[in-house]
């Protein structure tokens, strides 16, 4: 069957294609962070790039900036998303019509997103007003900033508000499946509803729930949008100082965006690796539910 | 009061419904202490229902549930020690064997010296003794379903329900896990209930069966008297296919189309059952055999006479060959009258 | 009793928090006044209405651009998943994990980097500053979920119907025509949904890759975010949900049909 190992790679090649596309971006901006960028007439191997990024306090904070908000806002989002996913398995709200409000920001793109952010949380938002209406705060330059300040309160705000449906989504259909069928045989042998959830559907759950971490907090670590429209213009976040650099008009200047985006790619890469293996483990998970 | 034997499980009138459709219509059920009882009937019959129901699962519309004469209304599963052995088993798949067994010990907060001492000990009397490291995917579908039982037995509960625990065995583990079941009913006394659709579990391993059909109780008792004085048509014939000949008694008669008979019952339309092994063919008469099948220890003759068909077993039929004219005989007292709606 | 309350305000409030700030885009899309330290509009105007379709904005023509560049991504994406999808869960060959984990990258490692890197071989090439350039670079970032949404549907059917058909004596273009494409549809309309949202919500890459000659709804709009004009954002903001919604309906509708498909989970 000499053919039959030959069809799956044809039947892959438009797709491999595409993908070659992606890596031979990624490559070309590692590539040039080595300082190999021949347009601008630099041909020569050199780390410098990298020392002077890293001696360079601006950049570093950059890097700090962005695993903060990644890390915050995804921590966040997990708790809520897996008490909310508990809460709504539990009530049955996962079978109710209202629950597909609850799916709406997964397909809402992260610029709409900052446009809320700004309504809600802006100093002259919604929030402020309310508060201002309690008498909390007497005028608009009381209210602390969580739009545009330095601890990116907006940014995480917008990402959370984001991400938890999306967590939600993925955790409640498979805590569900688990919950009915394992946790109903836990509480048949004497677990209390909350025991059976925390020896058994809870530690099911948890590669699906890494898994979203992995999604989300790559994402947020490397996205322009949030940081671009609600951060501060100092400190900046990873990605936006990534294309300030790189739309420095002079062209030697690129090697730093790339250095810059090559520490976004070797950390997300370390994710998907780590993503991957997960997902094998998943499934493998599935088989073993599908035993019986 | 029910004289003096305390009853492990008394169901009273219980119906349940499940998205507005009635699944079980009043069923009201008795066991004693230490019986093994089995709910035989299709799929559908509404004896899963009933398990569940018993063990809190489900809630039941009306009627009451007593364990051990306590009434169970709103007792939650987790507190109503009924423990059900899943036709899906359900093992905790990131659990092992030893964990999975012990799992319901460890809720309980048995302290930890005992809990292995006895899952151990449950673990060897399931007969899986060194296996108790292995991942619930090491191991096999028989050996899964041992791992389930033991994990249910150490609890030691109040009523041990087991739902239809032999389906997805083939025939020779069937046998096995029968045995093993019966052995450790027998060194715990727990008291049982199986639900099965497969009439050779009930017969050989039932004190008293339940026949259900379309949410009820058709018929309870014994093994024995169920399948010997069935009390209708439907349960006779979930042991079998019957001989039946219609016919009307008329003072302590019985006539049909082929024979009349003296029958101790009042007039009145009836029909008259007749097993096939309890029906006999003789070289005289005007039945003529239709068919013949070899069933290895036996035969299944049929034979027909104006369009009605009946069924014999033999265990040699030397002398009898197809399309022959036959008669039929057989022992009035092997034979059952169902008393028929008159028309 | 007194958990069961505080759970139900607990969802209440998750909802709330969901539908709250959505509302508060639609009353600014038709706010004309609204200053400090108002709870609501002083004055309702449609300026947000005829700023958008009144033709001077371009706002219409940048819908179009964006339906367009989605369209054309999720014909795309969604073309190149078939076989993709079929060759992964059908057949047995070597370097399955690799394509795997190829097929994870754009997940995981951002479209920005992606985009710094690769815009220089689209200048090169002249795809850069093209709708199909766009088109080129969306179909990428969507792939992995296309072929995914592909993937799950080729599982649940296999190929045990097309072995019948041919057994039943159907040729090969008969068995795709009447066995694998209708049963492929659910799949297919899912993941061209799903494709072209992705599109439609992309900024940063259609920024780099459009190079200001590809003027798609959240390009066109990022100005007014970034400058403060909430009416106008929150305006085009309101289109955007809706014109998404619409798909998602479509979809949800054309595979209602045939099956209950719970569609894959994406994060874009």
């Amino acid at each position: 069957m000499n053919k039959k190992s030959l069809v799956p790679y044809l039947m892959l090649m438009p797709a491999m294609a595409m993908l070659a596309v992606f890596i031979y971006g990624l490559f070309n901006g590692i590539l040039q962070s080595f300082g190999l960028l021949k347009s601008a007439g630099l041909n020569k191997f050199t780390l410098e790039y990298y020392s002077e990024t890293f001696r360079n306090g601006n950049l570093l904070n950059s890097i700090k900036v962005s695993l903060i908000i990644s890390a915050v806002s995804s921590v966040i989002a997990v708790i809520l998303g897996v008490v909310l996913s508990y809460l709504f398995c539990r009530t049955g709200f996962v079978n109710k019509r209202a629950y597909n409000i609850f799916k709406l920001p997964i397909v809402i793109p992260h610029i709409v997103v900052a446009t809320l952010v700004i309504n809600l949380f802006s100093q002259s938002g919604l929030l402020a007003r309310l508060c201002n209406l309690l008498g909390i705060i007497g005028s608009q330059q009381e209210f602390i900033p969580m739009v545009f300040d330095e601890k990116f309160k907006g940014v995480i705000l917008g990402y959370v508000w984001k991400e938890v449906p999306f967590i939600v989504l993925v955790v409640a259909t498979i805590m569900s499946n688990i919950d009915g069928n394992l946790g109903e045989a836990a509480q048949n042998l004497g677990a209390s509803p909350f025991k059976a959830f925390i020896y058994v559907t809870l530690p099911l759950c948890f590669p699906s729930i890494a898994m979203v971490f992995i999604i989300i907090f790559t994402y947020s670590f490397g996205a322009y949008e949030l940081p671009m429209l609600l951060g501060p213009t100092f400190p900046k976040a990873l990605p936006v100082q990534a294309y300030i650099e790189y739309t420095h008009p002079e062209l030697a200047h690129r090697p730093y965006a790339m250095v810059l985006n090559t520490i976004m790619i070797v950390i997300t890469i370390a994710f998907a690796i780590a993503y991957h293996f997960l997902i094998k483990k998943i499934n493998k998970k599935v088989e073993v539910r599908a035993y019986d | 009061m029910k004289g003096l034997i305390l009853m492990q499980l008394e169901l009273r009138d219980v119906t349940v419904s499940i998205g507005g459709n009635t699944i079980l219509k009043n069923v009201s059920l008795e066991v004693e202490k230490g019986e093994i009882i089995c709910l035989l009937g299709e799929s559908g019959c509404g004896k899963s229902t009933l398990l569940k129901t018993i063990a809190g699962i489900l809630r039941q519309d009306s009627g009451k549930i007593f364990i051990e004469g306590k009434d169970n209304d709103g007792v939650p599963v987790e507190k109503r020690g009924t423990v059900i052995v899943f036709q899906d088993l359900r093992l905790f798949p990131h659990m092992n064997v030893f964990e999975n067994v012990e799992f319901g010990m460890k809720i309980r907060g048995v302290p930890k010296a005992e809990r292995i001492r006895t899952v151990q000990a449950a673990i060897n009397s399931v007969g899986l003794s060194g296996l108790e490291k292995r991942k619930i995917t090491e191991i096999s579908g028989g050996q899964r379903q041992r791992v389930a039982l033991a994990r249910a037995i150490v609890l030691k509960p109040k009523l041990l329900l087991l739902d239809e625990p032999f389906s997805s065995l083939d025939e020779s583990l069937k046998d096995a896990m029968r045995e093993l079941v019966l052995n450790i009913h027998k060194q715990t006394g727990i008291t049982t209930i199986i639900v099965t659709h497969d009439k050779k579990d009930a017969l050989i391993m039932a004190n008293k069966i339940a026949v259900m059909k379309r949410g009820e109780i058709l018929q309870y008792g014994p093994a024995k008297e169920v399948y010997e004085n069935p009390a209708s048509r439907e349960v006779a014939d979930y042991f079998g296919n019957m001989n039946y000949f219609k016919g009307k008694v008329v003072s302590n008669t019985f006539y049909c189309s082929h024979f009349k008979i003296e029958a101790p019952v009042e007039d009145g339309t009836y029909s008259v059952m007749i097993r096939p092994k309890d029906l006999e063919i003789t070289q005289e008469g005007d039945f003529e055999i239709e068919d013949i099948k070899y069933l290895g220890d036996r035969y299944s003759i049929q034979i027909k006479k104006d369009g009605d068909c009946f069924n014999i077993l033999k265990e040699n039929c030397d002398n009898f060959k197809l399309n022959q004219k036959v008669g039929i005989k057989f022992d009035p007292s092997k034979i059952i009258y169902f008393k028929e709606k008159e028309n | 009793m007194i958990k069961r309350a505080l759970i139900k305000l607990i969802v209440f409030l998750a909802l709330v928090s969901i539908v709250i700030p959505l509302l508060i885009i639609l009353i600014w899309s038709f706010a004309s006044s609204w200053p400090w330290p108002y709870m609501m509009p002083q004055n309702f105007s449609l300026r947000g209405i005829e700023e958008f379709f009144g033709g001077y904005s371009g706002a219409v023509n940048s819908m179009f651009t964006s339906v367009l560049v989605g369209i054309g991504t999720a014909a795309f994406a969604v073309l190149i998943s078939i076989p993709a999808a079929r060759a992964i869960k059908l057949y047995d060959f070597h370097g399955k994990s690799i394509v795997d984990f190829l097929l994870l990258l754009p997940v995981i490692v951002p479209a920005t980097s992606f985009a710094m890197g690769i815009q220089v071989l689209f200048i090169r090439t002249k795809l850069n500053d093209t709708i199909f350039g766009v088109i080129l670079a969306h179909t990428i970032v969507s792939l992995p979920y296309t072929v995914r949404i592909m993937a799950e549907v080729v599982t649940a059917i296999g190929n045990k119907y097309e072995v019948q058909a041919y057994v039943l004596g159907a040729n090969k273009k008969d068995t795709l025509l009447k066995i694998t494409i209708p049963l492929l549809m659910p799949g297919l309309v899912s993941a061209f949904s799903m494709a072209f949202i992705i599109s439609m919500g992309q900024y940063f890459l259609t920024f780099l890759i459009g190079g200001g000659a590809v003027v798609t709804l959240p390009i066109r709009m990022f100005p007014y975010i970034q400058s403060g004009d909430r009416q106008i954002a929150s305006m085009y903001s309101l289109m955007f949900i809706l014109i998404t919604l619409v798909v998602l309906l479509i979809s949800d509708k054309l595979v209602r049909r045939y099956y209950n498909f719970e569609s894959t989970y994406f994060f874009s």
